[in-house]
């Protein structure tokens, strides 16, 4: 066995056991009274039936892991550890949708007739302070722009000086494996994503900062704290991920410059740094958020009055495989999800439908380039 | 932490539930003179209801002397000495006068007036110790 299949092989661990611990745990951290993204209400959410949904998830999501790295395993083993590691991430990603879609048959099957009467029910928070984390959104995505827009710069002045070859790729140890012929696109390709997908985390955080408030009618004030504090955890993992995958990204870009003029080696110990920094601030900043605060707050509450959630979170007609929410008559652009880790998008919803097109055309458009001056 | 809540299976507009819950609770003094309340896209969304439900309610309050919507500083509630000098008291104090007139014709005593008074009176502070109607 070589040393590169040791390597993917070892990558396909680690990201097979980390995605699937991330949803073995989603379960555990959601909203009381939601049972895979259906709102069945709390003493069902506890019950027997509900209890054994979970744990046929349980068995899925192992069998799937397991599965994932056989394949991945062996197909790395007799000889194409590329391939391998690809298809044993395709494997363990597609066969989640299946899955859940499995176990939310069955939990709408719980969802009681009174949840519908619960939904007509809401409660919001009279205060004006809760857009914590808003200042920080704000700061990444002016970074982020002013950083871009730099990088761009640079890039499109040093551009007459670069040779005819351009390094695009590097292997681990530095080295370039794979040069391309100048073009405006491989050259700006790199700061162009760098400028949407970081502006993108910081505008999610902004909108987090200012997102619906899902809370329990009547507890005093507990959900709302829960829901704030949560709010704004996100609010920061989704700031920093802006401002670290920035200092990354505009690291490559200038580097990428850099290599042309003068090669090699391409990676550079500061691009390694902060790579390193923004999985390891990724990482320690969803375990805070899985272990401290659940979903929404869920795991604040623990301890706290037995209340029914209210408004959109006990509202099944308006989800859709309990992932997706269309009502137009609610003004909300983000929505707290109901399964797994933060909020979602409102497609009822003009805004908010519209800025996720632009976003999504923004990032297609990008690829679509790319491929077609790789082709070209 | 105050939360307001709202009912659609009730027969109430869902206006005059959001007007009559922050009402109370300024009557009670837990919404103090100055306080700042959601904007109405804030408040809107996190009851999901439409803007024009809240806007409505803060437009009734406001009429009322209950808020003050400015530009810059947002929905506020009123200050006392601005209420009594808003000009909204005067037709206020004259529905008061019909409605005791009209109970008085229906005949009550004067002391079963007052005790309703006084009971309408506890409700409303009721209300702001997040009691339900």
């Amino acid at each position: 066995m070589t040393k590169e299949t040791l390597v993917v092989m070892l990558f396909l661990t680690v990201r097979v056991c980390l995605v699937g611990g991330i949803f073995l745990a989603y379960p555990r951290i959601t909203r009381k009274g939601l049972v895979f993204g259906t709102y069945v209400g709390e003493s069902v959410a506890e019950g027997e039936e509900a209890r054994r949904i979970k744990r046929e998830w349980d068995r899925g999501i192992v069998m799937v892991m397991v599965l994932s790295l056989a394949v991945g395993y062996g197909i790395s083993m007799v000889g194409r550890p590329v391939t391998g590691n690809l298809t044993g991430t395709v494997v363990l990603l597609g066969s989640l949708p299946f899955l859940y879609v499995w176990v939310y048959s069955q939990a709408r099957r719980l969802a009681p007739p009174s949840a519908a009467r619960q939904a007509e029910i809401s409660a919001a928070p009279l205060s004006v302070n809760d857009r914590l984390g808003e200042g920080l959104g704000i700061f990444a995505l002016v970074v982020c722009i002013l950083t871009g827009l730099a990088v761009i710069a640079y890039a499109t002045i040093r551009y007459g000086s670069l040779p005819d070859s351009v390094p695009t790729l590097a292997n681990l140890f530095g080295i370039n494996e794979e040069l391309r012929d100048k073009s405006l696109i491989a050259i700006l390709l790199m700061p162009l994503l760098s400028l949407v997908v970081c502006s993108g985390f910081a505008l999610m955080a902004i909108l987090i900062a200012r997102a619906k408030s899902s809370v329990r009618a009547g507890l005093g004030g507990r959900s709302v704290e829960a829901q704030k504090s949560f709010r704004v955890l996100m609010s920061q993992l989704l700031s920093g991920m802006a401002l670290f995958t920035c200092l990354f990204a505009s690291l490559v870009s200038v580097k990428i410059v850099h290599a042309a003029l003068s090669p090699p080696p391409f990676l550079h110990l500061s691009i390694g740094l902060a790579a390193g920094a923004m999985v390891l601030f990724a990482l320690l900043s969803l375990f805070q958020i899985m272990t401290g605060s659940g979903q929404g707050g869920a795991l604040l509450e623990k301890g706290s009055p037995e209340a029914p959630l209210t408004g959109a979170l006990a509202d099944n007609a308006h989800w859709y495989l309990g992932m997706m929410y269309i009502d137009k008559d609610d003004p909300s652009i983000l929505v707290e999800s109901r399964f797994g880790l933060g909020y979602t998008v409102n497609y009822g919803n003009r805004n908010a439908l519209l800025v996720t097109i632009v976003y999504a055309a923004l990032l297609l458009g990008l690829l679509a380039l790319a491929l077609v001056d790789t082709l070209a | 932490m105050l939360t307001l809540t709202i009912d659609q299976g009730l027969p109430d507009p869902v206006y005059e539930q959001v007007a009559h819950q922050i009402r109370a609770l300024i009557a009670s003094g837990a919404l103090e003179p100055g306080r700042a309340l959601p904007s109405v896209r804030q408040l809107a969304g996190d009851l999901g209801v439409s803007l024009n439900t809240v806007a409505r309610a803060y437009r009734l309050l406001e009429a009322e002397g209950f808020l003050s919507i400015r530009d810059r500083a947002g929905v506020t509630v009123a200050a006392p000495a601005e209420k009594l000098e808003d000009s909204a008291c005067g037709p206020l104090l004259v529905k008061l006068r019909v409605l005791l007139a009209r109970l008085r014709q229906s005949g009550m005593g004067t002391e079963q007036l007052l005790e309703t008074l006084r009971h309408e009176i506890e409700v409303l502070d009721s209300a702001s110790r997040g009691e339900r109607r």
